[in-house]
């Protein structure tokens, strides 16, 4: 009888003798997360469900992430699979308008330069001695997209999902803190003060339904790899411009793209158990992902800057920053940092084109990176 | 350091070249290889795609489309 009660008893306090202090800092980790995305409103759809996975996933001996524990689950049916990332590009797809792109597509390459951060960090998670597909998934957060980086570590460095999608998320809800004082670094008083003319150039339908059919086509030729991000995003625009299948669009961007977020937060919060999160890596990581934005949002500015100089100075160089996937957000900084200098200055529109060519840019870069790695034999 | 050629070319896979091993190559080879591919080939696919904007804005201008409208 005495020996039932002490087993019985050493039962209830299993879960306080296995608790370490590595557990504990990750539970402070996740609950950081939760006060981030609550009181501060940074992703809070993305960072609520990733920190409390955190904090479920580190309460010892609960068996979330073993086999079928019910986070492995999920984890197992949508991101080892891919699916989860896939299925939000449906609903980004479905919520995004192209229209300011298509008004003014010349501003499309910066949304090309606002990509350029990915490539530079990968030369610099070389150098500090990440191996070559470690590199590519922390270079990837310079795509400044969750899902696009979410896809990439997944297949290529799923133990550093977790780092990789947590500096993703709150890097790009830290844009309005990062980008103002590049901004004002990188440009002039008179290039600041720039006035755009109007970008209103109104688009048929019709081009405005071939657009993702032919985005689609053309990209998975030059970059099959990347076809499964390209086309899904181009899936979800094609339903909202066709206007023949208000159900699935609404579906898409609601009640889909709800559910797997909820899902995909959970998964991700759960691949950051102590043992894999608790390392020298994963502050690199993090050091990473805002450089790698850093340069996405330099690299924007000298496109915009060098287009500026070959128009002319019709082009205001600071939407060269809004090239960068941080949609709408970087749109309107770059729209509140122009009115700072000139308040007869009207950038929104113009940025927002760039930010919706860095939406498309950052999946074609990360498909682009793909395709090159298979090409040259390493995926 | 100079990138081999080879490497250029294999990552290119419009040009369907037989993969190099991955053990062949240095990582600032692959480095230097996947930014240089990586950004011109962002950069031209976006060119490219604008072209491709213009050419479908060309084809089916809003203007003619209005009409149409205002004809039914």
């Amino acid at each position: 009888m005495e020996s039932a009660l002490a087993s019985g008893l050493q039962g209830l306090f299993l879960g306080i003798t296995h608790l370490g202090w590595d557990h504990v800092v990750m539970i402070i980790i996740g609950s950081l997360l939760l006060y981030l995305g609550i009181r501060k409103g940074y992703e809070p759809l993305l960072l609520l469900p990733i920190g409390f996975g955190a904090i479920l996933v580190n309460i010892p001996l609960t068996g979330f992430m073993e086999e079928e524990g019910f986070l492995r689950f999920f984890y197992d049916i949508g991101i080892r699979t891919e699916i989860f990332p896939l299925l939000i590009f449906v609903g980004i797809g479905a919520m995004t308008d192209f229209q300011p792109l298509l008004e003014n597509p010349k501003i499309i390459l910066l949304g090309a330069a606002g990509q350029f951060g990915i490539f530079l960090t990968l030369l610099l998670a070389l150098a500090v001695g990440f191996d070559k597909l470690d590199a590519v998934a922390v270079s990837i957060i310079g795509a400044c997209d969750g899902p696009t980086a979410i896809y990439v570590s997944s297949k290529f460095a799923p133990h550093m999902l977790g780092a990789v999608s947590v500096a993703a998320y709150s890097y790009m809800s830290l844009v309005p803190l990062i980008q103002p004082p590049i901004m004002r670094l990188l440009t002039t008083e008179r290039e600041k003060k720039i006035v755009m003319g109007a970008a209103k150039r109104p688009v048929s339908k019709t081009a405005k339904i071939l657009f993702p059919i032919v985005v689609t086509v053309f990209a998975s030729i030059f970059a099959p790899k990347g076809a499964p991000l390209i086309g899904t995003v181009m899936l979800g625009n094609l339903m909202k411009e066709s206007g023949v299948v208000d159900r699935l669009k609404s579906a898409s961007e609601n009640e889909i793209t709800n559910i797997v977020t909820l899902l995909l937060g959970l998964c991700i919060g759960a691949t950051m158990e102590a043992a894999k999160f608790l390392q020298k890596e994963t502050l690199i990581i993090l050091v990473l992902g805002l450089v790698a934005i850093c340069l996405d949002t330099v690299m924007g500015l000298l496109l915009g800057k060098l287009m500026c100089l070959l128009t002319g100075g019709k082009i205001n160089p600071l939407i060269g920053a809004a090239g960068i996937s941080a949609f709408p957000m970087s749109a309107r900084v770059v729209q509140a940092e122009g009115q700072k200098y000139n308040k007869k200055s009207y950038l929104l529109m113009h940025a927002m084109s760039a930010n919706a060519a860095g939406q498309i840019g950052s999946v074609i870069a990360a498909a682009v990176m793909l395709s090159v790695l298979a090409g040259m034999g390493i995926i | 350091m100079r990138i081999d050629d080879r490497y250029l070319l294999s990552s290119i896979s419009l040009f369907d070249q037989v993969p190099l091993k991955e053990e062949e190559m240095d990582i600032w080879t692959f480095g230097f290889t996947v930014a240089l591919i990586g950004m011109g080939g962002t950069m031209l696919v976006l060119w490219l795609m604008s072209l491709f904007i213009l050419l479908l804005k060309k084809i089916f201008p809003y203007q003619a489309e209005e009409s149409t409208a205002k004809k039914g």
